[in-house]
């Protein structure tokens, strides 16, 4: 069972800091995160609800269940391995189960978070999900998989990013006040991030450096004839590397004014990418936490210019003139900040 | 009478497009009336109309029907509960008997 203790982090966000400054590694980083969360609230009353976070340190707790490609509204489907319990014989179980609990370490054990909601919510995902259903998603409390079509695509589950990016959706909701809401450019930061942590997700996996990483997302899950993945945070919209319909932007040069989400979600995906390159190293070392730091300070309708505004923000206040540098010129080249 | 419903969110957006085309004279007589049925409800004014949520979520698939008859065609644009009742119960009717074409 999980040890629940009821300690609200209220405490001044000067004294925090003055904790952080005298603390290093993890709790440097805990402490630093409380800091900015403090700050946050004092300025937004919407934010009100995340002062009940409380300090809780939880265990995986991972269901898998099967919908036998059934497609009910509110997905539905048989408990098929829960945590704990061995392999089963069903290929496309293992993976989910496999590939959530991979996400969860990440954020624990890199970003100090319990779960989706930082306070062990269980991690509940559904598979098999309707006939040839060639999507993935986030339902608000769990997350749910197609099969593919086996031309189009040939699955989700088995993609660690796709697993990522749909538990990040959930972090997403529960991080920023009110949710991103998912239109226009707060809709395409909502998209973004999720690919963002997909990718560092498979990257912390591999143990594989930011120079090192292919930066695609969702390589593997398309058929042969269709494409090698669906989107390149590295170079957006370049079909050669993805899919013939890629349609993504890497600057505003090419902003598609009311386009989709999955389109314009290339620009704050670029920069990302920028960023991780110029700070170097691994993804999640320092660029990964400043995108994470950033969530609770954008609004549901969050443009690109207040996340950029607000990961320069945090990069300068967790680590520094050369961080903040380096994540202001990654906006600047995708041409968010000037 | 042509009916075509297209179904696009998720990881996947326009990738993953899901697209439904209904024939219904090719359909069995029952769910053919039933279907007509409940097109017959929806409210005329819906038609050419846009139901879009307010502050959407990662799960507020975008759906577009498209009825074509006689040479004519009507649409309608929507999320997932919003717009007419009407136009959920058909939506939902013609996800349960279509055929993925797409």
């Amino acid at each position: 069972m999980p040890r629940i203790s009821p300690v609200c982090h209220i405490i001044p966000s000067k004294v925090l800091r003055h904790l952080a400054d005298r603390s290093e590694g993890a709790q440097r980083s805990r402490l630093l995160d409380s800091a900015l969360l403090s700050e946050h609230l004092r300025g937004h009353r919407a934010a009100r609800s995340l002062m009940m976070i409380a300090n809780v340190t939880g265990e995986k707790n991972r269901s898998i269940y099967d919908c036998n490609r059934r497609s009910p509204a509110s997905p539905t489907g048989k408990l098929v391995r829960a945590e704990g319990a061995g392999d089963v014989s069903d290929v496309t179980v293992n993976q989910a189960y496999d590939s959530t609990g991979s996400t969860y370490e990440f954020y624990s054990s890199v970003l100090a978070r319990n779960s989706i909601d930082n306070r062990g919510m269980r991690l509940d995902s559904f598979v098999h999900y309707g006939r040839n259903f060639n999507n993935a998603f986030w339902d608000g409390s769990e997350m749910v998989f197609g099969d593919g079509d086996g031309q189009m695509f040939l699955g989700f589950a088995m993609a660690l990013d796709v697993v990522a990016h749909e538990l990040t959706h959930g972090v997403t909701q529960y991080s920023t006040p009110g949710g991103l809401d998912y239109q226009d450019q707060s809709g395409a930061l909502n998209e973004s991030i999720s690919d963002v942590f997909g990718s560092v997700v498979k990257q912390w996996k591999l143990n594989q450096a930011a120079k090192d990483a292919d930066w695609l997302i969702g390589a593997g899950i398309l058929g042969d004839k269709v494409g090698h993945a669906l989107r390149s945070m590295k170079d957006p919209g370049n079909r050669d590397v993805t899919w013939e319909g890629d349609d993504q932007p890497s600057t505003m040069d090419k902003y598609v004014e009311g386009g989709d989400v999955h389109t314009n979600s290339g620009i704050p995906s670029h920069a990302f990418y920028l960023a991780a390159m110029a700070l170097g190293g691994n993804s999640w070392d320092k660029a990964a936490k400043i995108w994470y730091q950033a969530l609770p300070l954008l609004k549901s309708n969050a443009t690109f210019a207040d996340a950029a505004n607000a990961t320069v923000d945090v990069a300068s206040r967790t680590f520094g003139s050369a961080e903040s540098d380096a994540v202001k010129g990654a906006w600047a080249q995708v041409k968010v900040l000037k | 009478m042509n009916i075509q419903l297209e179904v696009t969110g998720g990881f996947t957006g326009k990738a993953g497009k899901q697209s439904i085309c209904l024939e219904l004279e090719k359909i069995p007589d029952g769910v053919a009336t039933e279907i007509r049925s409940l097109l017959g409800s929806i409210p005329p004014s819906a038609w050419g109309g846009s139901f879009l949520s307010n502050h959407p979520r990662p799960w507020d698939f975008k759906q577009e029907l498209t009825v074509r008859e006689e040479g004519k065609e009507r649409t309608v644009t929507f999320h997932k509960g919003q717009g007419p009742a009407e136009l959920t119960k058909l939506t939902e009717k013609i996800l349960e008997c279509g055929a993925p074409t797409a």
